[in-house]
Parts: C-alpha cells; sequence; structure tokens
C-alpha cells in the first residue's frame, strides 16, 4: 500500500507560496524579504503546513520533509527577486549533520545567492541537540545565510532557542500581536522584545498582523518589519513577480 | 467527523453517506495522518477502524492515543471480528461504542447521531 509519506516526498508534489516580510515604517510598504511557505499535495489532508508537519514528525520523516521543502521553496524563488525565507525545524538543525552542505547543494543548483536567504527556524516540541544546531547554524552562517527565529514566543521558540540561535531577525508570533492595540498586557510582552531584540541586534518582525490598529500600534512601539494578511496574503511565485523587494 | 480507515472500499461509501447525510467529513488511511488531523483541526467524532496493520500499529494503541489526547471526542469503533475481549478493551481505552462490520450504513449513522446529540 502506497503511503502519504511516500507522495509527500515524490518530486513535484510539493509547493511553494510566499509571503512577504514588509517594511512597515515606508509608505508604499516594500517588501525585505520573502518568507516561503510549503504546501502539501494539493487536495489532501496534508496540504495545510501544520497538519503535514504533524503527519512527518509522527511517521519520524521531518528531517526528509524539511529537505523537500528546502528543495520545494528555493526551487521556486529562483522566480523572485531579492530575499527569500526557509523554513527549518530546530530538530533537523540538530540532528542532521549534512544539514548545511545540503543547503548549500541546493543553493548551487538553483543559482541562489546565500546571502539573499534567511533560514527561519521553527519548533513545535522536539528535543534538540544545541551542539549540532548551532555547528549547523555556524556553517550557514559562514556562507552568508541570515537567520531568524520564527513563532518566538509560544511553544519551543523560547529565550533558550534566542541564545542557541542569535538569530538576525526575532519573529514575534501572532499570538502577541493579534489585539495588541487595546491590551496593555500584550503591549508589554511586545515592547520587551524588541527591547531584548534591540540589545541583540536582531531586527524584530511582527507576525500575523490581520488589523489596521494593531498595524499602528506596532509602528508607534518601534518595530519596522511585520506580516500578515493586511499587508499581503500568501501567493504563489507568478503572482508575486514585479512586486517591489527593498 | 473523521473516519479513520486503512480500506477504501469502505472509507469512500462510508464518507459519501455520512456526506449526504449533513456531516463534513474528512478520511484518513493512516493513523499518523489522522492523528495530526486531530491536532490541528477540530472534530466532533471520530469513527476509526481497529485493523489497520497496514500501517505497523494496532487499532487499538491507536484509539488509546487519541483518548489520552482528546478524552472528550467521542470514539465509535467499526471493525470487522471484533472478539467479546477486544470490544471490552476498546471501551476501556475510551471507545464510546463499538460496531462490528458489516453494518447497514443506516445503523452507524444512526449511532453517530446520538454520540453528537443530534438525534
Amino acid at each position: 500500500m502506497k503511503l502519504l509519506i511516500d507522495e509527500i516526498l515524490r518530486p513535484g508534489s510539493l509547493r511553494a507560496e510566499f509571503q512577504p516580510v514588509v517594511e512597515i515604517g515606508s509608505p508604499d510598504l516594500p517588501c525585505r524579504y520573502w518568507e516561503g511557505l510549503v504546501r502539501g499535495p494539493r487536495g489532501s489532508n496534508v496540504e495545510r503546513p501544520d497538519v503535514l508537519f504533524g503527519y512527518a514528525r509522527r511517521k519520524r520523516a521531518e528531517q526528509e520533509v524539511d529537505r523537500a521543502s528546502l528543495r520545494t521553496v528555493l526551487g521556486a524563488a529562483r522566480e523572485l527577486t531579492g530575499s527569500v525565507g526557509v523554513n527549518i525545524h530546530a530538530a533537523t538543525l540538530s540532528a542532521d549533520l549534512e544539514l548545511a552542505p545540503f543547503i548549500g547543494d541546493v543553493l548551487c543548483a538553483t543559482g541562489i545567492d546565500p546571502e539573499r536567504v534567511v533560514l527561519e527556524v521553527v519548533e513545535h516540541g522536539q528535543p534538540r541537540d544545541a551542539k549540532t544546531l548551532q555547528l549547523n547554524l555556524e556553517g550557514l552562517r559562514r556562507i552568508g545565510v541570515r537567520v531568524a527565529l520564527d513563532d518566538f514566543g509560544t511553544g519551543e521558540a523560547n529565550y533558550r532557542m534566542l541564545l542557541e540561535c542569535r538569530p538576525q531577525f526575532l519573529k514575534i508570533d501572532r499570538y502577541f500581536i493579534h489585539g495588541c492595540h487595546a491590551d496593555p498586557a500584550r503591549q508589554a510582552v511586545v515592547d520587551g522584545l524588541v527591547a531584548t531584540a534591540r540589545r541583540l541586534g536582531a531586527e524584530v518582525v511582527a507576525e500575523g498582523v490581520e488589523d489596521l490598529a494593531d498595524l499602528d500600534h506596532l509602528r508607534r512601539s518601534g518595530i519596522r518589519l511585520a506580516q500578515g494578511h493586511l499587508l499581503c496574503r500568501p501567493a504563489p511565485p507568478d503572482q508575486l513577480r514585479g512586486r517591489r523587494c527593498a | 467527523l473523521l473516519i479513520l480507515d486503512d480500506e477504501p472500499a469502505i472509507l469512500l461509501p462510508l464518507s459519501h453517506y455520512f456526506t449526504k447525510h449533513g456531516y463534513t467529513v474528512s478520511t484518513s488511511r493512516e493513523p499518523e495522518e489522522a492523528e495530526a488531523l486531530l491536532e490541528c483541526e477540530h472534530f466532533d467524532l471520530v469513527i476509526l477502524d481497529l485493523a489497520l496493520t497496514h500501517f505497523g500499529r494496532e487499532g487499538l494503541e491507536v484509539l488509546g492515543s487519541i483518548h489520552a489526547k482528546h478524552p472528550w471526542l467521542p470514539v465509535i469503533i467499526f471493525s470487522a471480528n471484533v472478539s467479546t475481549e477486544v470490544q471490552e478493551e476498546a471501551i476501556r481505552l475510551g471507545a464510546d461504542a463499538v460496531l462490528s462490520k458489516p453494518q447497514p450504513l443506516a445503523t452507524v449513522l444512526a449511532v453517530a447521531d446520538r454520540m453528537i446529540g443530534k438525534s
């Protein structure tokens, strides 16, 4: 019997959409970089990335699916100009000793300059080996890849990960952004993260911005980068071609 | 409604029948796929086959895993050759009803309706 994992790993089965990380301080809202979002086989239960990776994790195939996703996103990114974010699980970074050379090979094959790449580290609860994770990140930084910490503040994307990854971009999870304009507690958390990021030399990205009042509040809080449906929904690369990227 | 059964010959008619009777149905042939769906989406009811040997996991183990993570989610076992011992074990592990295959689809629907308070 054919397993779903075989279908997922079949070349051409995954698709990529992109959503811009936008410079909200500029009036024309230029894109700083495109975050690549992988989608599972069309019409399947795993079309949604959270179900896709939930399934991959349970099948103990997260590394293979992460690699296939990297290949898919970087391949599709050839159609875009500017920098591109690719997601990778911390569990893969901390277990796959050959990951940095693999990414280097994919970059060579796609002709994408490593300095255009932002590696977005995500994690949803796997144990990890900090040393291997750091070796992989060092190897990738050496060739010019930048690092972002995704969904910060929820799950395993915590302060320990912040110290282990030393990201250039700190992406605050949507949980803290939704309704922040009217919630002093959320404002306190966001302000604290902005101050921490500044001390660490990282830029803050507000994720999941869907409300104009929240966006205005984020601007007043000193946040310069944001992402969300209010600014631009994820779309396939052919629909984004020509959009300005800073 | 989520239906987990590794046999397409069961899955498709069951899915069509429940859809025709007003249910929003997701189907899955693999336990890991069903578990990932349950983690990410809301379901009111699960229909579970215990004979999932194609995937190297026992249906009862899958039932235990689902019930541990979603203790309030009703589960109907719909499986062939269910012995009294297996039936008792399924109930102990959290199943709300056990139906033996073959069974008229109307019977499965009636039990499902009762579980979610539709009738």
